[in-house]
């Protein structure tokens, strides 16, 4: 007699729906950014020392690939959480929160994120 | 069709493993979960699953149907069945007793933690305590709730938490005391919800309302609750 | 009631409520900073440490660091009770993040008043 009984907890069984996608990467973007802050707050320090660390900050966001990729992963997590949190705060004030109402503005959401990180890709290249 | 269901016999098995069957529908006909589930019982009466009303009323069968909780009784298999195949798994999140038997216990006892009651301190009238039509329809998709753990069972925040967070069928029937207005405990109702975890796991994807079998909100009633609490505190 | 001693304030509803109010800020900040980068193209040295001289800017700043830090406690401490099960290992990694967030504090004021 097996006494332990086992949990059915196999995520990719289980379907769910739009508006789980925008809060897991809302999840995963607000992680990124709290250690992405190191990056931001190295940048902001460097450019704000003196006039050569001014230079230093950019030059290495005009010709370091690595440092435009962490700029660019930074400002774009940092847009997609943001427009993710407007879409809590839309929710908090009673909107969208039936089933689709809330997976129209998931979708917004991602589709704005989508463009927005493309655009901040555009900018910082 | 192909069928794959969750087997798992404590007495026999040390981990649950997924059995295949291929079975034709006499008729072809368009029948309930329920209904198939049935025939595979009748060729191996070993498979072990609830049921009782089958009519989703009583919220006994419960299950994760091809990735989706709900009711076997009242869910065709044309509803869920993709390229001839279904996947039948117990409730996600709660400990298997057998197949697509869990164990609720943790399911209810968040239920008991909202007090699934009337309180009224106030001396009982001769009749009933009555309620204006109006007050009585903010109880309208709060009270039909069946307890079937379609809902809680189907969210994230509940699986990290089931110790923890109520879960959304929890809070829908937490909301519905603290909306009735013949409730008098509602500042102690509210009180016990104010930790971070009781009710502020929620985030709003909206499962519960995805899979509820019927048709109710407690992405609704949850931020009515959170409502309720800010305009205690401000 | 569940009892925890980790969270941010202790009550569900501040927690909610600072998460809200912070992020308020810190839309306004990247706004702002994001506006401002924008329409600067050919930005100095000169205008942009004279930015941060303004007393204004230093207390925006300030206010967005801060607002940062208790905003990324409420989140990572969700997120660590979410999935950490762990007491040990849980309390190490909110360690981790503590000490991260009070460094930002304190090397967010010395770069400041560095300027």
């Amino acid at each position: 007699m097996n006494k332990k009984r086992p949990v059915n907890l196999d995520i990719q069984t289980i379907k769910l729906p739009l508006p789980a996608v925008t809060s897991i990467l809302h999840r995963v973007t607000g992680v990124a950014l709290f250690f992405g802050a190191i990056f931001a707050m190295y940048l902001l320090g460097l450019s704000l020392e003196s006039q050569s660390g001014f230079n230093a900050a950019a030059d290495l966001l005009r010709d370091s690939f690595l440092a435009k990729l962490i700029a660019w992963g930074f400002v774009s997590a940092l847009l997609y959480h943001l427009v993710a949190g407007v879409k809590h705060l839309i929710m908090d004030f009673g909107y969208c929160e039936e089933l689709e109402s809330g997976t129209l503005a998931a979708k917004v959401t991602l589709i704005a994120g989508v463009v927005l990180v493309l655009l901040a890709g555009v900018w910082i290249w | 069709m192909l069928v794959s269901v969750y087997r798992y016999n404590p007495e026999t098995d040390n981990a649950p493993y997924m059995q295949d069957i291929h079975i034709e529908i006499p008729g072809g006909k368009d029948i309930m979960v329920l209904d198939l589930l049935q025939l595979l019982k009748e060729k191996d009466p070993s498979m072990t699953f609830r049921r009782s009303c089958r009519e989703g009323v009583c919220g006994s069968d419960g299950m994760n149907m091809n990735g989706k909780n709900g009711l076997a009784c009242i869910t065709p298999l044309s509803q869920v069945v993709e390229k001839d195949k279904l996947v039948l798994r117990p409730l996600p999140g709660l400990p298997v007793i057998r197949d697509l038997v869990v164990d609720m216990t943790q399911f209810y006892r968040q239920y008991e933690k909202v007090k699934p009651f009337l309180i009224n301190d106030t001396p009982a009238p001769a009749i009933e305590r009555l309620q204006s039509p109006e007050d009585r329809a903010e109880l309208d998709g709060l009270y039909e709730c069946i307890l079937c753990a379609c809902c809680s069972t189907a969210c994230p925040s509940f699986w990290w938490n089931p110790d923890k967070f109520i879960g959304p069928s929890g809070l829908l029937q937490a909301y519905r005391f603290l909306a009735d207005t013949r409730d008098t405990a509602r500042d102690q109702r509210l009180s016990e919800l104010d930790d971070p975890f009781s009710v502020f796991r929620c985030h709003g994807i909206m499962n519960c309302v995805n899979v509820c079998p019927k048709g109710l909100n407690p992405t609704k009633a949850i931020g009515k609750i959170r409502n309720m609490l800010l305009q205690r505190a401000t | 009631m569940v009892t925890s001693i980790t969270s941010f304030g202790r009550s569900g509803l501040y927690d909610w409520m600072m998460q809200r109010v912070t992020a308020v800020v810190l839309m306004a900040y990247t706004i702002f900073m994001i506006g401002y980068l924008l329409f600067s193209s050919d930005l100095s040295y000169a205008a942009w440490s004279s930015l941060f001289q303004g007393t204004a800017m230093r207390i925006f700043t300030l206010l967005a660091i801060l607002s940062m830090v208790a905003h990324a406690w409420i989140g990572l401490w969700s997120v660590s009770t979410d999935y950490i099960k762990k007491t040990s290992i849980r309390f190490a990694v909110q360690s981790v993040c503590g000490l991260l967030a009070f460094i930002y504090v304190v090397w967010g004021i010395q770069i400041l008043w560095g300027v």
